[in-house]
């Protein structure tokens, strides 16, 4: 493999990396009015624990997201490997938007910064998902 | 040589990344035999191909909920005579649905790799990597029989789950894919991926 082409592969690598970074910031920053992810969590702790689980599901994406990141960074042969682990975390993603969105956000102008913080981390993550794949070497 | 170097190199790679603990949890849970198998095919294979799609037609019916690929919506009708339509037509959407999977994956392969391999025998072992899907309807009609589904903490297993079997019938619909379509798994992956996150933006456009 060429310099530029290993240069190339780094960039796609990198943009999983940051995918995977936005997704955990956007948990604290506000997702509703002034409201982030964590306050959220933290206000359905005194209602119903396990319900609250829920507002922490972005979090637990973005910390999965970032291992298959990291493993691919490290052992780039790895390529299925971080794939699969990319895949489940944002299956967590997928069931928190499916809660979320319908039921919270009623117009995109009701959502926050963070909605849309996590909404671009989970494109790029697919698209550094699909550049894996599709990269040979 | 020049022209074949990655099918020359690539076992190793492959060999190397199966060893993985990851990858080697998933062949495990895998029915390599079955998805494996080459016509003639066993009786065995028809009637678990069929069982899987008699049983999750039902059990779509009995849960109240339509599928769509990988997913599975509820429908909550207030009314009676509508609950009960829905509840006929929801086997007969399963049924169209597992046409409809069989006929994008085929449109796939043919329009991106080019790839007209084997679409009977796919056809038939299909239903196989439904199997996940399946053990978790009847998992959630437990949950909903018991009346457990009330209580947050079953919902987030419930869901927990769903995203367990979801990766599996994902990871059995690539593997599936790669064998019968003689693609390498990257690009059997690309395919099952394409599906799964299209229709996860369609069903969040019906959901909102």
């Amino acid at each position: 493999m060429s310099a530029e082409e290993d240069k190339t592969f780094l960039d796609y690598r990198i943009l999983g990396l940051l995918g995977s970074i936005l997704i955990i910031v956007s948990e604290f920053i506000p997702w509703l009015s002034s409201f982030t992810l964590i306050n959220i969590y933290l206000l359905s702790l005194g209602a119903d624990v396990l319900s609250a689980y829920l507002y922490l599901f972005p979090l637990i994406s973005g910390v999965i997201c970032l291992m298959g990141n990291l493993i691919i960074l490290k052992r780039p042969n790895f390529k299925l490997n971080s794939v699969i682990i990319n895949i489940i975390g944002l299956s967590f993603l997928l069931l928190f938007f499916f809660y979320f969105i319908p039921n919270e956000i009623l117009y995109l102008t009701d959502a926050g910064i963070g909605f849309y913080c996590c909404f671009t981390g989970f494109i790029l993550v697919i698209i550094d998902i699909m550049t894996i794949l599709v990269v040979k070497e | 040589m020049e022209k074949n170097i990655q099918t020359i190199q690539s076992p190793d790679t492959i060999n190397q990344e199966f060893n993985s603990p990851l990858l080697k949890g998933l062949m495990k849970i895998t029915p390599k035999k079955y998805l494996t198998e080459e016509l003639p095919y066993s009786p065995t294979i028809f009637i678990i191909g069929l069982s899987v799609l008699i049983l999750g037609a039902i059990l779509t019916a009995l849960n109240g909920q339509n599928s769509f690929f990988l997913f599975f919506v509820d429908y909550a009708e207030e009314y009676v005579a509508l609950d009960t339509m829905m509840r006929f037509l929801s086997p007969i959407f399963f049924m169209i649905n597992f046409l409809s999977l069989f006929f994008f994956i085929e449109l796939f392969c043919r329009l991106i790799f080019n790839k007209k391999e084997n679409p009977k025998e796919f056809l038939i072992v299909l239903p196989l990597t439904l199997i996940p899907m399946v053990l978790y309807l009847g998992f959630h009609f437990f949950f909903i029989v018991l009346a457990l589904l009330e209580i947050m903490t079953f919902i987030v297993i419930d869901r927990i789950v769903m995203i367990f079997c979801q990766v599996w019938s994902l990871w059995l619909l690539t593997y599936l894919i790669s064998v019968k379509k003689e693609l390498r798994i990257e690009n059997a992956l690309i395919i099952s991926l394409l599906l799964h996150y299209g229709s996860f933006t369609i069903v969040l456009f019906y959901l909102i």
